[in-house]
């Protein structure tokens, strides 16, 4: 290949990073990135180096204030997508015991839908909440240094008495359950104890998040603890 | 091979744990870079909403697929902005009607600075975005001209060359120089 037909690529490439060519030159682009970039140092080195200066050249059109609510939407969506990606992994919810005002979504649906169903509704249901223009979604702080962050999260609407707690969670310790509580002026009330189910969890509360300032899941023998120990797990501030 | 600079080495760190899932670590990024995405998308769609767009599927696509970015072979920064440059390119293209429509503001570079209050702009990008006004400012203004229509404008060499009334083969020829002479420039700031 000669000097020009070099130049001729790097001109080509030049236009390239920039998004500048016409379509008949893309073609052609792609058909160089393809076949002769990859194997020329030279070409291969070139267009490295022009991509970061195309890359540079967006800061010269300054820092711009988004508007909030971009962030929220993206908040919301990408919650979303992790959610769903949970729900597609998890083969079921679990939650092993029920006490107080806990609705397991299981129980709620049960005699009614098959099994497909329901795991259909719950997505729905869940998808529906944490997409909602006015939903709430705090994430967990965990209280354990190896679980990895935000592996859980609240996501509530004002105004419905459901508050739903989902993520995963590895399993705790042989014979010992987590165990749910819903905070309110520093007082605690037991939702409930749960494991998860190859590591995912969810969780539907019946109760009226605005009654509460927070949730709290501790790790408690199997048997559940009338009040959290001092084994936190994660916590969540409303 | 050269030690990657702690901002540079920072954001391969938090690739790496979207890459993971890790939300913290995509809002990290989200506050690293908005300002910047948005002032880029703001100034090639010359549009509020447009730019929302762009910003908005540029960090959903980050989202969805963190591996299309190669922490080898560049800085975050320049995948990133490069990324949001294409999806503005694209979409003021696909509404050029749209656009004829709208009285376009194309705001010089240092008056359109709006950093936000939640979106904490780091010296570091600061610093680099002086660096490469600098190095632009020293470029012909023959040469800064046609970068400034493919780049910010949205618009094609063939076009470039319509509007100026040169030849194409001028526009490219500027074009590259342009390039080269940023790469030197800024190829250099790199390693003092």
């Amino acid at each position: 290949m000669t000097f020009e037909d070099h130049e001729a690529i790097v001109e080509l490439l030049a236009g390239h990073v920039l998004h500048a060519l016409d379509e008949e030159e893309v073609a052609r682009a792609e058909e160089l990135l393809a076949s002769h970039v990859p194997s020329c140092p030279e070409c291969s080195a070139t267009l490295e180096a022009f991509r970061a200066v195309a890359g540079d050249l967006g800061l010269v059109a300054g820092s711009r204030r988004p508007p909030r609510l971009l962030g929220l939407r993206l908040r919301r969506e990408t919650s979303s997508r992790k959610l769903a990606v949970w729900l597609g992994r998890s083969v079921g919810v679990t939650a092993a015991l029920l006490v107080g005002a806990v609705l397991l979504w299981n129980l709620h649906l049960s005699g009614r839908v098959n099994r497909a169903e329901e795991r259909q509704a719950r997505t729905t249901e869940v998808l529906y909440t944490v997409s909602h223009p006015e939903s709430r979604i705090v994430p967990f702080s965990a209280e354990r240094s190896e679980l990895e962050a935000g592996a859980m999260t609240a996501a509530f609407l004002p105004g419905r008495h459901f508050l739903y707690v989902y993520g995963s969670l590895p399993d705790p310790a042989r014979g010992r359950v987590y165990q749910l509580w819903l905070s309110r002026e520093g007082r605690f009330r037991t939702a409930g104890t749960f494991l998860p189910e190859a590591g995912w969890v969810l969780l539907r509360l019946a109760v009226n998040p605005a009654s509460y300032d927070g949730v709290l899941i501790t790790e408690e023998p199997a048997s559940g603890s009338q009040e959290p120990s001092d084994r936190r797990v994660v916590t969540a501030a409303f | 091979m050269r030690t990657p600079r702690p901002e540079d080495a920072r954001d391969a760190d938090l690739h790496r744990r979207l890459v993971l899932g890790d939300r913290q670590a995509f809002e990290e990024l989200y506050r690293r870079y908005s300002g910047a995405a948005f002032g880029l998308a703001h100034r090639v769609t010359g549009h509020e909403l447009l730019a929302q767009e762009v910003v908005h599927d540029s960090y959903l696509a980050l989202w969805r697929a963190p591996e299309a970015f190669d922490p080898a072979r560049a800085p975050f920064r320049t995948f990133f902005l490069s990324l949001v440059h294409h999806r503005a390119v694209d979409t003021v293209r696909r509404e050029e009607r749209l656009r004829r429509r709208t009285e376009r503001v194309n705001p010089g570079p240092v008056a359109d600075e709006d950093v936000a209050e939640g979106i904490v702009e780091e010296s570091w990008l600061a610093d680099r975005r002086v660096r490469v006004r600098s190095a632009l400012g020293k470029l012909p203004a023959e040469q800064r001209q046609v970068l400034d229509m493919a780049y910010f404008r949205g618009r094609t060499q063939a076009q470039i060359a319509a509007e100026l009334g040169v030849p194409l083969g001028t526009v490219k020829t500027r074009t590259l120089t342009a390039m080269r002479k940023l790469q030197r420039m800024l190829g250099q700031e790199d390693h003092e």
